[in-house]
């Protein structure tokens, strides 16, 4: 690599593992990867030295914005090396729109240090076979890059955050994209699968807006009642639902925990995404750390620094 | 009404006090009176007495009847219960999303749906 690199290093409070799975896995990815704004539309991951991480995202105004990662070195849980670039919906090297002088490709070397639990990233970039304007130009935008890069990385920095607490599920149904977009979004079908088995859900309200709130009561098989609280936070139609869902009472939405809901089309068939994380962090963390353990006082005492370490933070 | 939903809130709440947090943390290494678990904070035994309740009240801790100091005990049964809810969670949203499923493949054999005219139906 002649000329100059680019290189970032920011420290992440998450073990190596975790941040290194956070970079080549989709499911991860899509959560954190991008410029602060944007949603992700389309994600595929073939993690081998050859492979691709193709996505496209789409920025508020509407504008549709797609990439690619094409790995050269995939070593877990320490260092990653993949050539970035600006490509078109079906994958294929393009310029970008708005920086026709940006190189075509970068390749980026990712390494992980791990100390006392926290893992420190420090991505290099530098451009391939690039002219002298193209790397000019590359070398003019570092400090633009550092504000990018550091936005993508405050997001990589909430996802890990979040990550203890969360969980996550993927599936591709048989249908087309409107049609599970519809089976989410309209009473009459939410109705119908919701469920628990053996529980009826009975629609009060639904405004899929943001701001917006669906009320449900919730029946279950010996009569007991659920009045449920869904507020939509965010709300991109055919592509992403965000919102947080708990119990209904007049003090507001009780025990909530926040849900992702991401759709796409793949052919006619539909990629739906779930991840939902608990509301309340400190109290999660806490009972991780003593459900870990699971038995009996004795070895709960083990845990005592620790728990109050936390306590203090 | 009384739920899982509302013990698992409970719970939560009277985790989330830092106080409390630490409280529970000490009676990690065995029972305690009042007096011991109020030493560390710079706080009256009346507003550490509150505290317990808040405990109690969550099933968190228990108190001893037979001395006449009533010991205090970690119950870690809600914790546990606590650190379920994700897995029971993840397991029931596997289960919306097979209903799902199930449901898409009967929305496909609706031939009355507007969205779906471009679409023709082959067969009856």
């Amino acid at each position: 690599m002649s000329g100059k690199a680019f290189t970032i290093t920011r420290t992440f409070d998450a073990p190596r593992a975790s941040v290194f799975e956070a970079f080549t896995r989709q499911e991860h990815l899509l959560h954190w990867w991008g410029p602060k704004g944007m949603t992700m539309i389309h994600t595929t991951l073939d993690l081998r030295p050859g492979g691709m991480f193709h996505y496209g995202m789409r920025a508020p105004n509407g504008a549709e914005m797609w990439g690619r990662f094409v790995f050269e070195e995939i070593s877990p849980p320490e260092r990653l090396v993949f050539v970035s670039a600006f490509c078109d919906p079906q994958g294929g090297l393009t310029h970008h729109a708005m920086a026709p002088r940006f190189p075509l490709e970068v390749r980026n070397i990712v390494t992980f240090a791990e100390q006392e639990s926290r893992t420190t990233v420090t991505l290099t970039g530098g451009p391939v076979r690039a002219t002298q304007e193209q790397r000019a130009f590359y070398e003019s935008l570092f400090d633009s890059m550092q504000g990018g890069f550091t936005g993508t990385f405050d997001q990589l920095d909430r996802f890990l955050e979040e990550a203890p607490r969360s969980f996550a599920l993927t599936r591709l149904y048989d249908a087309p994209l409107d049609l599970v977009y519809e089976a989410w979004t309209k009473p009459e079908h939410i109705e119908k699968w919701w469920g628990p088995d053996g529980y009826r859900a009975k629609v009060h309200e639904m405004d899929v807006r943001p701001g917006g709130s669906w009320r449900f009561l919730l029946t279950g098989p010996d009569g007991t009642q659920w009045p449920s609280l869904v507020q939509y936070d965010e709300v991109v139609p055919h592509a992403r639902l965000v919102y947080r869902h708990g119990g209904d009472s007049p003090d507001g939405i009780q025990d909530p925990f926040h849900v992702i809901i991401t759709f796409e089309a793949r052919g006619d068939k539909t990629h739906v995404t779930m991840r939902g994380t608990l509301a309340t962090v400190q109290a999660f963390e806490f009972v991780t750390g003593f459900g870990a353990l699971e038995k009996g006082h004795e070895t709960l005492a083990h845990l005592d620094a620790h728990l109050l370490t936390m306590a203090r933070a | 009404m009384r739920t899982a939903a509302t013990d698992l809130d409970t719970t939560f709440a009277a985790l989330a006090d830092p106080t409390r947090r630490a409280i529970l943390s000490r009676l990690a290494a065995g029972e305690a009176s009042v007096t011991e678990l109020a030493a560390p904070f710079d706080m009256s035994l009346p507003a550490v007495s509150k505290h317990l309740k808040v405990l109690e009240r969550a099933g968190l801790i228990s108190r001893g009847r037979e001395a006449q100091w009533r010991p205090c005990r970690l119950e870690p049964a809600p914790l546990t219960r606590a650190t379920d809810w994700i897995e029971q969670n993840r397991a029931r949203w596997e289960a919306r999303f097979d209903r799902l499923e199930a449901y898409l493949m009967k929305m496909k054999d609706v031939p009355a749906r507007p969205a779906a005219t471009k679409h023709k139906r082959r067969g009856a």
